[in-house]
């Protein structure tokens, strides 16, 4: 028995890499380029460790040689990694997560709304370079907050603007835009990452026209690897089974689109939970 | 598996086999009670419970080295209140439900655990020994012997549900504690907690990783210093113990029965074998039973003293 023993694997500690660049994609929005090469698939995350801080799950919005991470200034957290400089030292986990799956499609649409464009940017990037057709609708509240849009038609994918004021694009919700470009074509999948009621319309939309959906979700989350058990939402693990959900199972979550746990597990509803933090 | 070459009783609850999936981890919500009950577990131990929420530690609050972990979670938890409605039914909970109770005072205690008593859990755990958080366990002196005794008294005037308390294998005189709190009225202990505090630093910041700075020990690194712990233990009291602390396979299940536990608590091993780790567990230590021809956990309890 004692030759069975398992192989202590010691992959939940933080590896410092030292940050490349620092850029601002609009006034709210920043990149953290750091010394790859780090890989991970479309949608997995890592858990970024600001030392004195705190640590917070981020999607890669770069892979590769020149790995990076995008964020939208809200909070405390996110107010010191806007004090991020080259040269600093951030400790990064993983990548963890199951990430996103583009299996045999021939054709996609993906929707980002606000930040979440940095949860999907290289899944459209790499969808585009294996000649998939790739409709993107990225929306936000107004056209300055809007980022990417270069990358986007960098990679060949068509882009679909949409911002809540009508300053630039269609003037409504990215579900609705959606709503329009699946009456005139029906692409293999949809993915989706943006604001959780968001997505729950481009659920119900997918579900309407029988398009399967993927869709990475967000909760408060804070070992990333599955064992404290706080990103919990109806007996899954964002961190572990996710954080990308299919329709289906989604569609097994009462809480998805109504509530959301806080750092003490407390259950609230999802308007209290994302409303501005003092 | 054959259930009643693995099945034990503690403390009343029937256990199909003796793994206890260990307070605070996975299981810390009712939906992941009910998942990790799918996967095999003899019994579950919920997350520790104070009377107001607490939102814990800031992250990192677990973290991994060469031999084992580090957590300083700082009992993150919704609350007396808020528990008490969302575990009110476990009705799809497979096996039994222990409870963890924790406050600052003997009077806190009992208030928590009069509370928790009423939801559907067949015993409560107490934790005195906790290594990283202010206000409890070993940075408040809660195991001190006098003071883990009285602690324990309060529970036991506050339900009549099995108390197990939970110690530390830190304490250099955990037997003298044992026999303390046996004394008070305990059910069952459980030894051990999490180790230490311990630290990591992150050479190239030259920063302590935890959120909290510091944290407790656990996982296979601690394992040989709970076998002793409960050897100890076994000396020094009549109620049974659950034995905790680096339990990664079948062979250190037997190892800490063979010291003196009547069941074992597994946490850490579940970050290296993954939700089925009870499980798996439970079927290597049933292998060997068969292979030796032990017909029950009885026979192997507490061999290591040479008593039976």
């Amino acid at each position: 028995m004692a030759s069975n023993y398992p192989s202590l694997k010691n992959e939940a500690i933080p590896i410092s890499y030292e940050v490349t660049n620092v850029i601002s994609e609009s006034a709210t929005v920043k990149t953290i380029f750091f010394k790859g090469p780090f890989n991970a698939l479309p949608g997995q995350f890592v858990m970024l460790w600001l030392p004195g801080v705190d640590q917070k799950p981020f999607t890669l919005s770069a892979t590769g040689a020149n790995p990076a991470i995008s964020f939208r200034i809200h909070g405390e957290y996110t107010r010191a990694l806007a004090k991020v400089k080259t040269c600093d030292k951030i400790g990064i986990t993983g990548p963890f997560g199951n990430g996103f799956d583009l299996s045999s499609a021939k054709s996609v649409l993906i929707v980002a709304g606000g930040i979440g464009i940095a949860s999907v940017i290289t899944l459209i990037e790499q969808a585009a370079a294996k000649k998939i057709r790739t409709e993107v609708i990225l929306g936000a509240r107004t056209k300055n907050e809007l980022v990417f849009e270069k990358r986007i038609t960098a990679s060949g994918a068509s882009l679909h603007l949409c911002t809540d004021d009508g300053t630039a694009g269609h003037h409504g919700f990215t579900t609705e835009a959606a709503g329009i470009l699946l009456q005139k074509q029906k692409p293999d999948c949809i993915f989706a990452c943006g604001p959780e009621l968001m997505m729950k319309g481009i659920a119900d939309i997918a579900a309407a026209h029988k398009i399967p959906v993927q869709l990475s979700l967000e909760r408060y989350m804070k070992c990333g690897f599955g064992m404290c058990g706080a990103c919990e939402i109806n007996g899954f693990l964002v961190c572990k089974d996710g954080p990308v959900f299919t329709g289906e199972q989604v569609a097994t979550m009462p809480d998805f689109g109504k509530s959301a746990r806080l750092k003490s597990g407390k259950k609230i509803s999802l308007k209290e939970y994302f409303s501005p933090k003092k | 598996m054959s259930d009643n070459l693995l099945s034990v009783n503690l403390c009343g609850m029937h256990l199909s086999n003796p793994t206890i999936l260990a307070s605070g981890v996975f299981g810390i919500t009712r939906d992941l009670l009910s998942r990790a009950s799918r996967n095999g577990a003899g019994a579950l131990t919920m997350k520790t419970i104070t009377k107001e929420p607490r939102s814990g530690h800031r992250a990192p609050i677990i973290v991994s080295f060469e031999s084992g972990m580090m957590n300083a979670v700082g009992y993150a938890n919704p609350g007396i209140e808020e528990v008490c409605r969302e575990y009110a039914d476990l009705s799809d909970v497979k096996c039994p439900v222990i409870g963890s109770a924790l406050g600052e005072t003997p009077e806190e205690f009992a208030y928590v655990i009069s509370r928790m008593g009423k939801l559907p859990v067949s015993a409560i755990e107490l934790p005195l020994s906790c290594p990283h958080t202010p206000g409890f366990g070993l940075m408040s002196g809660h195991t001190d012997p006098k003071q883990a005794a009285k602690i324990t008294a309060a529970a036991k005037k506050a339900t009549k549900k099995p108390i197990i308390i939970k110690l530390s294998p830190s304490i250099p005189n955990v037997g003298e504690v044992a026999s303390a709190v046996e004394k008070a009225g305990a059910d069952a202990i459980n030894c051990g907690n999490s180790v230490g505090p311990g630290m990591i630093i992150d050479i190239e910041t030259g920063k302590s990783v935890l959120g909290f700075g510091m944290g407790g020990v656990h996982g296979p690194a601690i394992r040989p210093l709970a076998v002793r712990c409960v050897y100890d233990i076994y000396e020094a009291v009549k109620i049974p113990i659950i034995g905790c602390g680096g339990i990664t396979t079948g062979r250190d299940a037997i190892e800490m029965i063979m010291a003196g536990a009547t069941a074992v608590g597994v946490g850490t091993a579940t970050y290296y074998r993954g939700e089925r780790a009870l499980a798996l567990i439970a079927d290597e230590l049933q292998e060997w039973m068969k292979k030796r021809n032990y017909k029950s956990l009885e026979e192997m309890r507490g061999i290591a003293h040479g008593k039976k």
